[in-house]
């Protein structure tokens, strides 16, 4: 089931009738609900995975509750290794046994001897890199003595499957979302249409923006031979939107459809186009990833700690593995890497916690000074999108190739121009929305609340309007959800 | 929570009077190409609004034609007419079941055909049928058959231009047209005149930019228009097999109950399209299959031999030496039933 989806309409409103007006009276029977409508959430999209998400919670949980009554260390470090080994083990044969065994065979190749590898044919359970993180992290912080194991099966199940979360995060942690789902809630108003109003946003971010860029962005990266080096840059300007707009668009609707029922989720983003360095855009980008993997192999591997050596070794690792996170694709490594090059001047003059603050915060427009650093750090951004994009590194090659010639001074020509102009006029609405709300949990967060109740209502109206007008008529994925 | 739901339900009254309000002024002073969601398109060189308001004045003919532009630029009623045949052409662009339907509910009483000529491209039974329930809306009355039509195809473009000629009915500003006699649309290569013959055939004449042109891209086998692979893999899936949506399907199944109640013969008909067009469709046999077990069937693309060059204006429309070839060759067929 998709947020972007008729369906999810028709879910979303039972549930949340369910959990405020007939499990309301018990927290036990509110988490049961949850966990409920959470497997079925998951089930819409493939029921026989479920078993796979029901195994994966069975082990955690259970390993947990091992660890903790573990009467010595030995004992203690096999159940964590066990939990470590069996939860990687199904990452790496759904995710990323192809890739190992395609790639095998094709350095196999270079020798001259040609072996045919045994590849599996199954598809990619959704979710399985994002559920399987919240587990890992929860054994992982009660083998490392940080929280206690949780002794409440239904309330561990639902940590990990809450469905606002379960296919494309925000990566959740233990010591943050347990406490709320053991906790009893209380209907808040304001939270609630906080909610709706943070669902409203990411709506206007998946189906407008997103999936608009994406209609121009498929048409240019599918037809990289035939366009102008402008029209190439164009797409990869399209797939930037698309992917931010995609993927922050759902982490809104997931973190407003938490608080519908009284629930707070970590932040996955916040303005990262608005960054001035690289360091910035990646404290601001996919935060729930980059902070576990910060806490969970970027400090045990030494942290900044030890040498500049160590620190460059530790920074490529963490950046290369990121990349190789989101897909068994040498286009991804290499996404990872080149934003590890260009972190890598401001940790070796160690500047890459120079912005820390708010751009411009409270101003209206940055400086000068500003302007620049976000536009010089913003183009990075897009150049390094091409290889995640790209299909294979050969592809991402010839579209670079093809792009920086001498007709990347040309107007772009392409099929559908007109409605090109008109995406372009919505990235310019949403980008000024974004920037006046930048200071907030999320644009929409603060706007119009001065404003008279009529104006703001009419301007959340033309929102949906605009939504009404410019979506894509077709229900079109989410991008993460094939991470 | 009281005060939310109760926020909740004023502001979805409130949002759908300021939605109804931005529709209309959109659609009154946004230029066509910038409103991505509501396209009404009254009148242009598909002609469905000069046919759908002639066919009002049609009564009791031989043979009724259904389908897509393949029925309207394919069925010409002069040649049926020379052979006696009295006949309506309602077909209009991208015609997919679920519009023919919607068109046989409604016409079906007046035209009281004798025979109806189902045309059955593959790709309209794959089709969402969105482009030809627009255009049908934008070019004809809105009424029940209309709406539930729009509403059965779930989609927001059909609703926006549902709801915008409603609000057209409702201040009575329904556009009144004539359509130009003749259309000429240039592109790259070639350009089309399109006009459009009384009884429901649009006549296209396609002049190329220079007289080999034609003759060299036929050469190096090119399938130049826009779409074509869009529309085989449309047609098929990966695996090469027909890929016909359910509900099409069940429209179509409807539209048959509804003839075989009325005793109405029914003849489905693929016409022709061209042959290396034809060849990368790898269930053709599937789909022959399924046809034929539906009623008297006849694809041209095996029956007769067409000639990429001279019998087609382009991969998949017949030019007027085509179209007489498979008429005469459907006249035939017709007269041990009609008369």
């Amino acid at each position: 089931m998709l947020f972007n989806s008729l369906g999810f309409f028709i879910f979303l409103p039972i549930v949340f009738m369910l959990y405020w007006f007939v499990a309301n009276k018990s927290l036990k029977a509110q988490n049961i609900l949850l966990l409920g409508a959470s497997y079925f959430f998951y089930a819409c999209w493939d029921w026989r995975f479920l078993f796979l998400l029901m195994f994966s919670t069975l082990l955690d949980y259970y390993t947990g509750l091992k660890m903790e009554e573990a009467s010595n260390e030995k004992r203690k470090k096999f159940w964590f290794w066990l939990s470590i080994i069996i939860n990687l083990g199904f990452l790496g044969v759904f995710k990323y046994y192809n890739f190992f065994a395609e790639s095998f065979a094709e350095l196999i190749s270079q020798t001259g001897i040609k072996i045919d590898v045994w590849t599996l044919k199954v598809i990619l359970p959704v979710g399985i890199s994002f559920y399987t993180f919240h587990g890992l992290s929860y054994v992982i912080d009660i083998y490392k003595n940080r929280i206690k194991a949780e002794k409440n099966f239904v309330d561990y199940a639902v940590f990990v499957s809450f469905f606002p979360l379960l296919v494309a995060g925000p990566i959740e942690r233990a010591t943050h979302l347990l406490p709320q789902i053991k906790q009893k809630r209380h209907f808040d108003y304001t939270k609630a249409v906080d909610g709706l109003r943070q669902i409203l946003w990411g709506l206007f971010k998946k189906v407008v923006i997103a999936d608009n860029c994406a209609e121009f962005a498929n048409l240019i990266f599918n037809n990289t031979e035939s366009y102008s080096g402008s029209t190439l840059a164009l797409g990869a300007l399209f797939f930037t939107f698309q992917i931010y707009g995609d993927f922050s668009g759902y982490s809104d609707i997931a973190l407003g459809t938490a608080r519908l029922f009284g629930m707070d989720l970590l932040r996955n983003f916040a303005f990262p186009y608005f960054s001035r360095d690289i360091a910035e855009f990646w404290r601001r980008w996919h935060i729930s990833l980059s902070t576990w993997f910060r806490d969970y192999l970027y400090v045990p591997l030494g942290g900044s700690r030890g040498g500049t050596w160590m620190r460059v070794r530790n920074t490529f690792i963490i950046f290369i593995v990121s990349g190789f996170w989101h897909g068994a694709n040498w286009t991804f490594i290499v996404w990872g890497a080149l934003n590890a090059l260009y972190f890598l001047p401001m940790l070796l003059l160690n500047r890459n916690r120079n912005n820390l603050h708010i751009v411009a915060e409270g101003k209206i427009f940055p400086s000068l000074k500003e302007l620049l650093s976000i536009v010089g750090t913003f183009c990075l951004t897009v150049f390094a999108w091409i290889f995640f994009r790209a299909e294979s590194m050969q592809h991402a090659f010839s579209y670079i190739g093809n792009m920086f010639n001498k007709t990347l001074f040309s107007i772009p020509q392409f099929e559908g121009r007109e409605a090109a102009i008109v995406t372009l006029v919505l990235c310019a609405f949403f980008i000024v929305i974004e920037w006046m709300g930048r200071e907030h949990q999320y644009a929409l967060a603060s706007i119009g609340f001065k404003w008279p109740k009529l104006l703001r209502w009419g301007f959340y109206s033309f929102i949906v309007f605009l939504m009404g007008m410019y979506m894509s008529t077709s229900e079109t994925p989410f991008i993460y959800f094939q991470f | 929570m009281k005060k939310f739901l109760q926020h909740i339900i004023f502001f979805f009254v409130f949002t759908a009077v300021l939605y109804l309000t931005g529709l209309f002024l959109c659609g009154h002073f946004l230029p066509a190409d910038f409103r991505k969601n509501l396209k009404y398109l009254v009148g242009g060189p598909g002609y469905t609004y000069t046919r759908l308001h002639e066919v009002q004045n049609y009564k009791n003919v031989d043979v009724l034609f259904l389908g897509s532009s393949h029925s309207g630029r394919g069925f010409d009623p002069r040649i049926f007419k020379e052979a006696g045949y009295s006949s309506f052409n309602l077909a209009t662009n991208a015609q997919t079941p679920l519009q023919a339907e919607m068109l046989m509910n409604r016409y079906i009483d007046s035209l009281n055909p004798k025979t109806v000529v189902f045309e059955v491209y593959p790709y309209t039974f794959s089709s969402d049928g969105v482009e030809s329930a627009v255009d049908i809306l934008a070019n004809d009355k809105i009424d029940k058959h209309a709406a539930y039509m729009a509403l059965w195809l779930k989609n927001l473009k059909t609703y926006n231009t549902l709801l915008y000629g409603y609000l057209q009915k409702l201040f009575s500003i329904e556009t009144k047209i004539t359509e130009k006699s003749s259309f000429k649309l240039k592109y790259k290569n070639f350009t089309d005149s399109i006009s459009y013959v009384p009884g429901g055939f649009n006549y296209i004449n396609r002049q190329w930019a220079s007289p080999s042109l034609k003759e060299q891209l036929d050469k190096a086998h090119m399938l130049f228009e826009k779409g074509v692979m869009a529309n085989v893999s449309i047609v098929q899936d990966a695996d090469g097999k027909w890929s016909p949506r359910s509900n099409q399907l069940a429209s179509f199944e409807r539209i048959l109950k509804t003839l075989a109640e009325r005793k109405i013969r029914v003849v489905l008909v693929q016409a022709p399209i061209d042959s290396r067009f034809y060849k990368m469709i790898r269930c053709n046999k599937e789909i022959d299959v399924y046809f034929s077990c539906k009623g008297d069937y006849y694809n041209f693309n095996d029956l007769i031999h067409f000639d990429n060059t001279n019998d087609f204006t382009d991969y998949d429309h017949l030019s007027e030496v085509g179209v007489r070839k498979m008429n005469e060759a459907i006249i035939k067929k017709l007269s041990q039933h009609v008369k």
